[in-house]
């Protein structure tokens, strides 16, 4: 555990030291936010109508976050071939994925619960009993996104146009996920309560996992030759 | 092995070798004459079956003839997508370029076939639906799928080192072969109020023999259509890759 401890202290720090970069993705989850209340609200819908658009603008802004934040946390590494010395020092590559993939996941579910609070506020609004099953949903969804993030974010930050590439590769595959997530996210809205016998809550679990389970696979690859 | 002084780079004079004895492209008569001969019978037996022998839809006349050839571009994508799978993993696993050159046709050819796809399906549901494109899952999915498939033909454009190319566009290929039996999955989820997409063979739709026979050789021909394609696309990466490799030890 300790060399684990030791790499996403380290993966931490990284976020934290970036810190106008870390403010600037907030921000700009909040300005999608804002972007988002602006193009629902000013037209028109009222508070309850807008309810039923929530659950898809939260994940639609957490797609276009994490593309952000991934390709910032991968150019990092990238610079001095920082994750290639890692490896080369012997460590497990299954323990880099794992501290690298739990910290950009560590920061993108708090993000994510900025973004839940700020489109409930901006677009009027309130979740009441429904909070925590938006939370759990987060919680799903960052983590399969974070694992596959890291993995596809590692092969893009080497390419020429990574910003371009990223997204490109990640909201396809993401998309089950999204539609998922919209589905839970609107039954619990609709509830006020998480059903736990919702088959789209398991098929979540299912996603982050196998996608979990690709990321730990293929990882190695990347770096090692 | 010679060594190339002023690159450093360690030339092997045939890498391909393992997979070229392997692979029936090399000398046989299989790839390159037997199967488009057959392809091009089969396609010639399946257009006489469905537009001859096949009697019209009662609903529909004949638009749904379009259906024959549909399904078997939709049979054929997956067959592409599982040639995309092995080849990648034994990519990575055996590191001997022959097998990237087969998931790399593969996965051009299947981006070609969901392609076909597509406008097979939009131009069948603009005469069923009146419109050209439905919010079917259906459909969906195999946008999703195109989606995917066309960001594996892009990463293959934008690395400059091909070994690193080789390597991201075999993760990537598995990636994207394991998460279209979950993109279908998911989308067959969503309740059947929202499907539109017929289920013709599910629902024992094939009364009449003459439609199954259309049916059968619509899907034959598109699959070895699919095969076709993938060994012409195989056959242009080999010659790419001796290309390359010929300029690289002549310093070109």
């Amino acid at each position: 555990m300790k060399p684990f401890a030791a790499l996403f202290r380290k993966d931490l720090l990284l976020i934290a030291k970036a810190e106008s970069q870390a403010i600037s993705t907030v921000m700009f989850a909040l300005v999608l936010a804002a972007v988002s209340a602006f193009s629902f609200r000013i037209l028109g819908f009222r508070a309850e109508d807008t309810r039923a658009l929530v659950p898809g603008i939260l994940w639609m802004i957490f797609l276009f976050v994490a593309a952000v934040a991934l390709n910032q946390s991968m150019a990092l590494e990238r610079e001095q071939r920082a994750m290639r010395g890692l490896l080369l020092s012997g460590v497990d590559p299954f323990l880099v994925f794992q501290s690298k993939s739990a910290s950009i996941g560590l920061f993108l579910f708090v993000v994510q619960a900025i973004v839940i609070g700020g489109v409930g506020l901006l677009l009027g609004v309130d979740y009441g009993p429904a909070a925590p099953g938006l939370f759990l949903v987060a919680a799903l969804v960052v983590f399969g996104v974070s694992s596959l993030g890291t993995v596809l974010s590692a092969m893009a930050a080497a390419s020429r146009a990574r910003e371009l590439l990223l997204p490109l590769l990640l909201f396809p595959l993401a998309l089950p996920a999204l539609i998922a997530a919209v589905s839970v996210g609107r039954s619990v809205l609709e509830m006020g309560r998480i059903d736990w016998s919702d088959l789209w809550l398991l098929f979540l679990a299912g996603w982050a996992v196998i996608n979990w389970t690709l990321g730990w696979l293929l990882f190695g690859f990347i770096e090692g030759d | 092995m010679e060594s190339n002084v002023s690159t450093g780079v360690v030339e092997q004079p045939d890498a391909l070798s393992r997979f070229a004895s392997w692979t029936p492209l090399a000398k046989s008569p299989w790839m390159p004459r037997v199967i488009p001969a057959a392809a091009f019978l089969a396609f010639a037996a399946a257009l006489y079956l469905i537009f001859v022998v096949a009697p019209d839809e009662k609903v529909m006349g004949a638009v749904y003839r379009i259906l024959f050839l549909h399904v078997g571009a939709a049979v054929s994508t997956y067959l592409l997508v599982t040639i995309l799978l092995v080849g990648s993993s034994f990519y990575l696993v055996t590191r001997d370029d022959g097998w990237d050159l087969a998931a790399s046709a593969a996965g051009t050819a299947a981006f070609v076939f969901a392609t076909m796809v597509l406008a097979s399906g939009m131009i069948w549901g603009h005469s069923a639906w009146n419109r050209w494109w439905n919010w079917e899952p259906r459909l969906v999915s195999f946008l999703v799928l195109w989606f995917i498939l066309f960001a594996y033909v892009m990463l293959r454009a934008m690395f400059q080192q091909r070994e690193e190319e080789r390597k991201f566009a075999s993760i990537l290929g598995i990636i994207a072969a394991v998460n279209v039996p979950i993109v279908i999955f998911s989308i067959k989820l969503l309740t059947h109020r929202e499907q539109l997409h017929p289920e013709v063979v599910g629902n024992q739709g094939l009364s009449d023999p003459r439609y199954v026979y259309a049916f059968i050789a619509g899907c034959t021909a598109m699959l070895l259509l699919a095969v076709v394609v993938w060994s012409l696309a195989l056959g242009a990466n080999i010659l790419r890759y001796r290309l390359a490799a010929a300029r690289r030890r002549r310093n070109i």
